[in-house]
């Protein structure tokens, strides 16, 4: 067993906590659109508590030149809160619709003030055209203010990531804005092009 | 390993975090009164924001509550989903800076830390504590 799959499990069952934003509160919808040089996804889910969710994703595979869909679920592992944090750590895991042989499965946390933020993602997708990914990413983040409640919050990050196509690690800076239910995050890099996330929670 | 030390970087600042904190309570069921649940965490209220989240309001009661975890707008989205909800809540507010939750209820509600404390704890934060201030 290699060290990142040992280190996914590790993440996947517990040792220590931690959380992000891929559960919504419980009855609510989530609608998610991320583009970047590897693909472009739709992705819908619902949570029916603040511990889980279940979503279905569509995918335009840019690499593989394919469109297929997974099923996806998302757990929280674990959350601490503080009067002044908040750290959480999520397992994700999907089926796509090309069969039984490909899936992903991952971990990502975060740990946040209303001043700093780090998160992480690893993710594994494992297809049957022997083309398999293993994506890692750690993100640090600064808010340059403090916004109130229902003002636009900006958050100033630095992105340093690597997937199994390219050959080295590439860091990058991002930008995040969210106002109310809106969503949105924006980074650019030579290797990964436009990195664009964008959500709207219901 | 790099991912490794991050990860144990990230589980180990919370806890440096709550060691730096001085005020912080220990145990949400102290009821010393009739008004504050925890009378070991202060509450402390923006009374301009308070005196904002009543105008031409009458006959209300608002409850403050303490949360912990309620360190951004968008997880804070969900308390005000769960709360709006209640047809006895009138209007609520979020303080950011303070971790507060302000809820506006009708003076003749009767107002029990026990109810809301379960909101918050299946939204996935905690609170600690609750004042309530009649208008």
């Amino acid at each position: 067993m290699g060290i990142f799959k040992l280190l996914l499990l590790l993440f996947a069952f517990g040792i220590g906590s931690a959380m992000a934003r891929p559960i919504s509160y419980p009855g609510g919808g989530t609608l998610m659109y991320k583009h970047n040089a590897a693909s472009e996804t739709l992705f819908y889910h619902y949570s029916p508590s603040f511990k889980y969710s279940l979503g279905i994703e569509g995918v335009q595979d840019k690499r593989r030149e394919k469109n297929y869909c997974y099923l996806r679920g998302t757990y929280l592992v674990d959350r601490k809160n503080t009067v002044s944090s908040q750290r959480n750590l999520y397992t994700q895991v999907g089926l796509s619709s090309n069969g039984a042989e490909e899936y992903f499965y991952g971990a990502h946390g975060d740990w946040e003030t209303r001043k700093y933020f780090m998160g992480f993602a690893l993710k594994k997708t494992q297809t049957n055209d022997q083309i398999n990914d293993f994506y890692r990413a750690i993100t640090l983040g600064v808010a340059p203010y403090l916004g109130d409640y229902g003002d636009i919050h900006t958050w100033l990050m630095v992105k340093h990531m690597r997937d199994s196509y390219g050959s080295e690690w590439e860091t990058f800076p991002v930008i995040r804005l969210f106002k109310g239910n809106f969503f949105f995050e924006a980074g650019y890099s030579d290797y990964t092009r436009l990195d664009l996330h964008v959500m709207y929670r219901f | 390993m790099r991912l490794l030390f991050i990860y144990l970087l990230i589980i180990s600042v919370p806890t440096f975090a709550d060691s730096c904190h001085t005020g912080e309570a220990h145990g949400d069921h102290a009821h010393s009164s009739d008004n504050h649940v925890n009378e070991s965490h202060p509450i402390v209220v923006d009374d301009q924001k308070l005196r904002t989240l009543t105008k031409g309001k009458q006959n209300v009661k608002v409850a403050v509550v303490s949360v912990k975890g309620m360190v951004c707008d968008f997880c804070a989205r969900g308390l005000e989903k769960t709360f709006k909800k209640d047809s006895s809540v009138i209007t609520l507010d979020v303080d950011l800076k303070k971790g507060m939750l302000l809820i506006v209820y009708n003076k003749n509600k009767e107002i029990l830390f026990s109810e809301i404390k379960k909101k918050i704890i299946a939204n996935g934060q905690e609170p600690i504590a609750m004042e309530i201030r009649e208008i």
